[in-house]
């Protein structure tokens, strides 16, 4: 730990930045990512005085006066507030009013509507609330505000319109107008977005009572003020970017197949940023798949589709999941996907002669679609995702296309062709193949990252990348491996576009090619 | 195109003289080399009232390569390196050096002798040890390792200490492999395979045949990696029809005075030094007789790829590597309509 700097009376050099107000604690040095030599304490102490003491320096000199406003939310923290509010709006760039949706004492949204609380509280419904307008202004950037003392009495209304007056300044007079001249309230709550220098803006608000009903940004107006923080929990901040300035919020995903690695790459997938997924798996989630589903034991017995949008719905706010508890070609026939409705498939089946029918379907002429397959190997020795673009060559077919095989054998495979697997707990009617739920996971993220990688624009070949597992297991059980087992993982990172079949009947120069 | 690779694996694993797991006489013969000089050599040396001289030892030649094969007659073969920490000015003349391990083995097997680049020594059951006698680098004010070459009784300026780094050899001929696992293994495999077909079409006497080390530093030249991209399936015949095709297209015409003619020739010069040409021995006619028997080769392979019936593509290939390649029944080259289903290995 940092050795504690604290100035003391903590205003000695006036209102700086990087010292706590009534605390003093001087904020010299952010301690994320330092590591500290244990064994050298007296350098350390040392170190840090020369450190705050620059700190404090600049502060006099007034030569860091803008990280008031990069740390505006973190000071207004320290105020005495009573309440929160949680913003689920996305925040608007322009002055507007906005709702203060209130479900109990404690508990109040700042939302465009109910709706947008909804999709954040992920409930079907509100329940009983009452709903309060508020000002939302925003400042230009550039604005300086010095942060109220939380020693002194709140903000007066003069020193309201004071430090706002550049946000009133940019308000056109139709805003003006609808916004604070027609506004009659008592109570009223105002918004402020503030610029910060690095990115994005500090939200804060003011709770307000105007004995007159009269706004108190307008000249004259005499108001009572109380702060109120703003708890950020909008989809822009809590979600996490693709990379760069790229949301996958709004990428549509197909999901077939909702088993071990569909049901993780479900959840990778939803945590790296894509909240809308169709889910299409006919299965129902059984007790015997506990410890390598993702939905463990109390969702036993359920639909894998409508349990796991219940998980996702439980765990994160904004996903958008809708279910069809059916087999994928039965949704197709019936018209219940639409292959050119999503951004991209992605089928975790473990079904080959499902997956190559659908690869068909991808190709076929009027569809404009990318497809990811992934599937892992029995015993862990491995896994595989191939992504495919109508259009253009490399898919999933050319896999089964091997001149010197009579039968439809995957040449990516690490097993050797014609051995059987799949094992029995009890029975016929519960046969499944060993794999463990660690092997489910990394197939998962290989197949999400791919995923990714062609939904920000960034794989425009079709690639296979396969990882390979410990054969131990698998060798102990008396199978045999392929020659591509053999292959070093970075021959086969090396070799990863090179699958394509010049003779493969779906993307070959025999296929019906259109328009990529 | 038939498919062959099965009968590939198959004769390349007749063949194939493993290092570690195979061919334990070869081992024995080579500890007992060993052992025996570690235990003569100071009695000789004691004997010339010369100063001791500890050798170390080092594998050579296909057995460090491990691109070695059976031999057709069973005269198995194993070269050694022995390296004396004694400079070439302390032993002017190479061959006494050669002459004290002769000496150190003598009356321990069937016969040693004395050859130009090595010590042989031989067994009663057909096999032998090559012996290359080196004065080795560090001794060197050159730091670099010299090679006895000569016999006794040989003319002196046959008497020398030779530039040569077998290690290095072995390098070069591998490092174009570095990172193609799959591509080394078929390299080593196409090796064997042009070894096994000089022993089956050649008198293996003299300088008729071209020798393996000479058909190795033409794979090295010539070869391309065929395999499968995804699958990692060696597609060894055709890597053998490109090879034989390319060392065909690598033979020159020189005019040779002497013989008043063109004569046609492929080269296989050494990667390292002393980089002489390793057939440079060979007559005028024999160099036909190789180009000719390529030839055959080369349309044997061919004919094997136009080839669609397993078993007439595999006859073709016994021709000319002989009859450790298999040639299938008729019922296993029959292939019915396969089933409609294959088992697979894959989950989600």
């Amino acid at each position: 730990m940092l050795p504690t700097v604290r100035l003391r009376p903590w205003d000695a050099l006036g209102i700086i930045p990087h010292v706590t107000a009534t605390e003093g604690g001087v904020c010299y040095q952010d301690a994320e990512g330092l590591l500290l030599d244990q064994d050298r304490p007296d350098a350390l102490v040392n170190w840090a005085l020369d450190q705050a003491m620059a700190e404090l320096g600049r502060g006099v000199r007034g030569e860091n006066r803008t990280d008031f406003t990069e740390e505006f939310e973190a000071s207004w923290a320290l105020l005495k507030y009573r309440g929160a509010l949680y913003n689920v709006a996305d925040i608007p760039s322009l002055a507007r009013e906005l709702s203060i949706i209130r479900r109990t004492e404690t508990e109040a949204y700042l939302a465009e509507d109910a709706t947008q609380v909804l999709s954040f509280l992920q409930f079907e419904n509100i329940g009983k609330h009452n709903v309060q307008r508020a000002t939302f202004l925003p400042l230009p950037a550039g604005t300086y505000i010095e942060p109220p003392r939380p020693d002194r009495p709140f903000w007066s209304t003069e020193e309201l319109r004071q430090w706002l007056a550049p946000g009133v300044a940019n308000l056109s007079n139709k805003q003006r107008r609808v916004l604070l001249d027609r506004r009659k309230s008592q109570h009223g709550v105002i918004i402020v977005a503030l610029p910060r220098p690095s990115q994005g803006v500090a939200l804060f608000a003011v709770r307000y009572h105007s004995p007159t009903g009269e706004h108190p940004l307008l000249p004259g107006v005499a108001a009572t003020l109380w702060p109120l923080q703003v708890a950020r929990r909008e989809r822009a901040y809590l979600v996490p970017r693709g990379g760069g300035q790229t949301s996958l919020a709004d990428k549509h995903v197909l999901l077939i197949g909702c088993g071990a690695v569909g049901g993780r790459l479900a959840h990778d997938l939803v945590q790296s940023g894509v909240l809308r997924l169709t889910l299409v798996d006919f299965d129902l989630h059984s007790a015997d798949n506990t410890f390598r589903h993702v939905l463990g034991y109390p969702r036993k017995g359920l639909s894998k589709v409508e349990a796991l949008r219940e998980e996702l719905r439980s765990k994160y706010p904004y996903v958008q999941v809708t279910t069809i508890n059916a087999t994928i070609q039965a949704a197709h026939r019936k018209g219940e996907v639409k292959w050119n409705n999503f951004d991209i498939l992605i089928a975790a089946t473990g079904n080959p002669t499902v997956e190559l029918w659908l690869n068909a379907q991808v190709h076929s002429p009027e569809v404009r679609q990318s497809a990811v397959f992934t599937w892992l190997e029995a015993y862990g020795i491995g896994g595989h995702a191939l992504l495919t673009h109508a259009g253009k060559v490399g898919c999933l077919q050319c896999l089964y296309t091997d001149p010197n095989e009579s039968q439809l054998v995957n040449r990516a495979a690490f097993a050797q062709a014609g051995q059987k697997f799949s094992m029995s707990l009890a029975g016929c009617s519960a046969r499944h193949t060993p794999y463990g739920s660690l092997d489910a996971a990394r197939t998962a993220e290989t197949a999400t990252r791919l995923a990714i990688r062609a939904l920000l624009g960034r794989e425009a070949s079709a690639p296979l990348i396969s990882w390979k597992g410990d054969p131990e297991d698998f060798l102990a059980a008396g199978f045999q491996l392929t020659p591509r087992y053999s292959a070093s993982e970075e021959q086969l990172s090396r070799n990863r576009y090179r699958f394509h079949a010049s003779t493969c009947p779906i993307c070959g120069p025999h296929a019906i090619v259109h328009d990529a | 195109m038939a498919t062959v690779q099965k009968y590939f694996d198959l004769f390349h694993d007749k063949i194939k003289l493993g290092r570690f797991d195979e061919e334990d006489t070869l081992r024995d013969k080579r500890r007992i080399v060993r052992e025996k000089l570690l235990a003569n050599l100071p009695g000789v040396f004691e004997k010339h009232k010369e100063k001791n001289l500890v050798p170390t030892f080092r594998d050579q030649g296909s057995y460090a390569m491990n691109t070695g094969i059976k031999p057709l007659e069973g005269d198995f073969d194993i070269d050694q390196g022995v390296y004396f920490e004694s400079s070439v000015t302390d032993y002017p003349d190479p061959v006494v050096l050669k002459e004290r391990v002769h000496e150190a083995l003598d009356g321990h097997t069937k016969k040693v002798e004395i050859r130009r680049p090595c010590v042989t020594v031989f067994y009663q059951d057909g096999y032998h040890v090559d012996l290359a006698v080196y004065s080795c680098a560090s001794a060197n004010a050159d730091k670099q390792d010299y090679l006895a070459m000569g016999k006794v009784g040989s003319e002196e300026k046959y008497r020398v200490w030779q530039l040569s780094d077998p290690t290095a050899l072995t390098d070069k001929l591998f490092e174009r492999f570095d990172g193609d696992d799959t591509g080394r293994k078929q390299y080593r495999r196409v090796i064997r395979f042009m070894k096994r077909w000089k022993d089956v079409n050649f008198v293996s006497s003299g300088n008729g045949a071209p020798r393996g080390i000479g058909l190795t530093v033409n794979t090295h030249d010539y070869f391309q990696p065929n395999y499968d991209a995804t699958s990692f399936k060696l597609d060894d015949l055709t890597a053998l029809r490109d090879l034989a095709q390319a060392m065909l297209d690598a033979f020159t015409s020189t005019w040779v005075f002497a013989e008043w003619k063109f004569i046609r020739r492929l080269k296989a010069q050494l990667l390292v030094t002393p980089f002489n040409d390793v057939y440079e021995k060979m007559t005028s006619k024999q160099m036909e007789t190789f180009e000719a028997k390529l030839q055959e080769l080369c349309d044997a392979l061919n004919a094997a790829i136009k080839e669609v019936d397993t078993r007439k593509a595999c006859q073709l290939l016994r021709n000319v590597f002989g009859d450790d390649f298999d040639v299938p029944e008729e019922s296993e080259t029959a292939r019915p309509t396969p089933p409609p289903v294959s088992t697979h290995s894959q989950s989600a």
